[in-house]
């Protein structure tokens, strides 16, 4: 088993209250894993966590993405940069 | 790399540093693109903005946007700056710099890189009204 940081930004971030967590996995865990662990963890309410991308150490990865030790894992909301809205 | 200059910052973006970081004697366009920050959304009244961004890996990502626009247009030094923190009315948010030889491609890059950013850009967007605040999503719905 070992830890990994999973961090929260923007509507999450403010819904939850919370910046980071960190959850205990073990080897072979994926991301779908860690998202099922999460959802065990925290009450996302009407949150529906399928909108957001998943990053691992700063790159998208999808739901297959095995988890190692140490991966900072981000869940990211759909973003909204730039000036006009659309 | 010296072809691209990227930046997510708390202050005043200082777009002079761009266009001279992106010009170049042997080219003839550079397109610049100013993001400004508007005081109505859905017939709201907004106050001001604030922006959110993870911000190395926006960098990264913009990063890998830019090599996207590299492989699709004849362009040959981008520019980009977003804002972060409080952003009032009238405000630049964001100024993107492309300089290409001929106006096609610049303009071209330039549109798609915006797209790009509002599809992948870990960057979010808050707005502040007389009424309260809300997230926004570039997804409709």
């Amino acid at each position: 088993m070992f830890e990994v940081k999973i961090i929260f930004f923007s509507i999450l971030r403010e819904k939850l209250n919370l910046r980071e967590i960190f959850i205990e996995c073990g080897e072979n865990t994926s991301i779908h894993g860690v998202i099922e662990i999460l959802m065990r963890k925290i009450n996302f309410e009407d949150y529906d966590l399928s909108k957001c991308m998943i990053a691992v150490n700063e790159d998208y990865v999808d739901d297959n993405y095995l988890i190692k030790n140490g991966d900072e894992i981000a869940i990211i909301p759909p973003v909204s940069g730039g000036s006009d809205f659309l | 790399m010296n072809d691209r200059y990227i930046e997510i910052t708390n202050e005043e973006i200082d777009f002079k540093k761009l266009y001279n970081f992106c010009k170049e004697d042997h080219l003839g366009a550079v397109n610049v693109f100013f993001g400004v920050t508007r005081n109505v959304n859905n017939a709201k009244k907004v106050l001001y903005l604030e922006y959110e961004s993870y911000k190395n890996m926006a960098e990264k990502i913009i990063s890998k946007i830019i090599d996207e626009m590299i492989n699709k247009w004849d362009i040959y030094k981008v520019a980009i700056s977003h804002r972060s923190g409080r952003v009032d009315i009238g405000q630049i948010s964001m100024v993107l710099v492309i300089s290409s030889m001929h106006r096609k491609s610049s303009i071209s890059a330039t549109d798609y890189f915006i797209d790009r950013l509002k599809e992948i850009v870990p960057i979010w967007k808050k707005e502040f009204y007389e009424d309260g605040e809300s997230w926004l999503s570039s997804t409709p719905g």
